[in-house]
């Protein structure tokens, strides 16, 4: 038996189907929509097709875009030696904030994660070979996240990469900085501890 | 460490209430079926957040009730220490001093030895029972222990997994994607695998020089790491020597669909004069093998910290004839907390002057009573 009329129930199931989103945060969100205006609505309903129609990823370097190539790939100022791999477009964002990086990114769109049924296969790596065989990266850095399956997929990624002679960084991990070492937990530590550098005062 | 008073609401069949403990002897009395070992129980989950009899916390919700709490001020060392466990029908939540902590934060606080009929079983029959006692062990000396095992056992869901589709096709890609999973399986476990052997050859130094009565003589533990890893063996040598098992291997585990090389599948032997007691040993031998082994864990653990764990045994006449039973509380009384119920509490006597404290346990109702 429904609980609510017909569309709303249709509403909230959709809304479920969101990242994030349980049932209760469901119906909420549902009956917020349900009051607001009709053009809100129809704001929010043009944004998401909008945004769905004039996305997509880039040929190159499977980044979300709304040009082909993606302005971090068709910028001539950034340095195209230099690759950065990582599992999601979003991830982009948190290099991109530290204005610190010029290279290229390539986004690989997920993680090996047998349990998920995501293997290579699943992975855009055909397209990064293909960018690397062309010859003119000579660095890159994995960038997948720093847990169980992003490890396998940069100990993958790098048997494949190293016999093509391209050096292969690994990002480090370690202590957040400016936080108190109290606060991080123990494993953080301890692979801060083993990743520990020469340090020259 | 002391268990100052326990507060249980909405747990099995006890009743609401509020226990002050000894800080020496805890008796508690009762029937069979009237809340003794529910009792005990709820110390359990208090320090470790689950049970020693259901993996479902949810089944300790008292029937009719929406949620339990069970809450102990914890004295360590002088300083006081307020834990909490909550269970509704949606979760768990872990709360040190009002405020909520994960799992990895939360455990290690009230530290416990459990000596149970179940457990003697257990210790017996199934390695992996065996391997926890140990891991319990270990994190409190090592908390990244738990987070790093807690991490490994993805990998080996992960790489298990995978071998179950390697089982119906296997192919050059799929044979490269394992690797990569062996070599994570290569070298946490490693880490895991060194870290036990450390922790096992301290608790086989306290066995040798235990003389408490119950450790049998000539008792041995043994940890076999990938069957032939040497406990001096350095990280490095561990980490080849299991990727060049886990190679050798390969084919098996595909055939059988499962992970079978690293510390998940290590054993854990107690013998006696050489002999596996898990197949030798007579039923008493066993029961006197688990219980040396929680003493020497104890000692173990009071190099670290300087102070015992406490110490819960259940049905304690149905384990130890009347004379060992109180010369084990004799050992334990003079170093720690100690809650022990039975259905028998005549049989126990009193030591010189200890600070004993008997409760009894009628339909989930705790009383104090005056002795």
């Amino acid at each position: 038996m429904k609980d609510y009329a017909g569309p709303v129930e249709t509403l909230i199931e959709e809304l479920r189907k969101l990242p994030g989103i349980g049932s209760k945060s469901a119906q909420r969100l549902a009956f917020f929509l349900i009051r607001t205006p009709k053009r809100e609505a129809e704001k929010l309903a043009h944004a998401i097709l909008a945004a769905k129609e004039s996305i997509r990823y880039c040929s190159v370097c499977n980044n979300i875009t709304d040009v082909d190539p993606c302005r971090y790939c068709s910028d001539p100022a950034r340095d195209r030696t230099v690759l950065c791999i990582l599992e999601e477009p979003h991830n982009i964002l948190a290099i991109e904030r530290t204005r610190e990086y010029h290279g290229l990114y390539h986004v690989l769109l997920g993680a090996i994660s047998p349990l998920q049924g995501v293997g290579p296969d699943q992975l855009e790596i055909p397209g990064l070979m293909k960018r690397l065989q062309e010859g003119q990266v000579k660095e890159v850095i994995l960038a997948t996240n720093p847990n169980i399956e992003g490890e396998a997929t940069a100990l993958y990624l790098s048997r494949l990469i190293k016999p093509l002679g391209v050096k292969v960084t690994r990002i480090a991990t370690g202590v957040p900085v400016g936080g108190d070492l109290e606060y991080a937990d123990h494993i953080t530590v301890s692979r801060a501890l083993e990743g520990r550098r020469d340090f020259s005062g | 460490m002391i268990l100052n008073c326990l507060t249980v609401s909405g747990f099995r069949n006890l009743a609401e209430q509020s226990l002050p403990f000894s800080p020496q002897l805890n008796i508690i009395a009762g029937s069979n079926g009237q809340g003794k070992t529910n009792l005990l129980e709820a110390i359990h989950v208090l320090a470790l957040s689950r049970s020693f009899r259901t993996h479902q916390s949810r089944d300790l919700i008292r029937h009719g009730a929406v949620r339990f709490r069970v809450s102990g001020t914890l004295l360590v060392k002088n300083d006081e220490c307020q834990l909490a466990v909550e269970q509704g029908k949606d979760g768990k939540s872990l709360l040190v001093n009002g405020s909520k902590r994960d799992v990895f934060d939360y455990l290690g606080r009230l530290h416990m030895a459990t000596f149970a009929s179940l457990q003697i079983e257990q210790f017996k029959a199934e390695p992996e029972y065996r391997r926890r006692l140990v891991d319990r062990g270990l994190y409190h000396l090592q908390p990244s222990h738990l987070r790093r095992m807690a991490l490994y056992s993805r990998i080996v869901k992960q790489k298990n997994s995978l071998l179950r589709e390697a089982a119906s096709v296997y192919t050059k890609a799929t044979a490269e994607l394992l690797d990569v999973w062996d070599q994570q399986i290569a070298e946490a476990g490693a880490k895991i695998i060194q870290a036990r052997q450390l922790y096992v050859e301290r608790v086989r130094e306290k066995l040798k020089v235990q003389t408490n009565g119950f450790t049998p003589e000539a008792l041995d533990i043994k940890y076999l790491a990938a069957n032939e890893i040497s406990s001096t063996a350095s990280l490095e040598d561990i980490q080849s020597q299991l990727s060049n098992r886990l190679t050798n291997h390969r084919e098996r585990e595909i055939r059988l669909r499962r992970s079978l090389v690293g510390p998940h599948r290590d054993e854990i032997l107690a013998e006696v004069d050489g002999n596996a007691i898990q197949r030798f040993a007579s039923a008493g031998q066993q029961r006197s093998a688990l219980l040396a082994f929680n003493l020497a864990q104890m000692e173990v653990y009071f190099d670290a910290y300087g102070e015992y764990p406490v110490f819960l045994i259940d049905d304690v006449d149905s384990e130890l004839d009347a004379q060992r039973m109180n010369q084990l509380l004799r050992v334990l009384e003079s170093k720690t907390q100690i809650f022990v119920t039975t259905s028998k509490p005549k049989l126990i006597q009193a030591g010189s002057e200890p600070l004993l404290r008997q409760f009894t346990v009628v339909s989930g109702r705790v009383q104090r009573i005056e002795v």
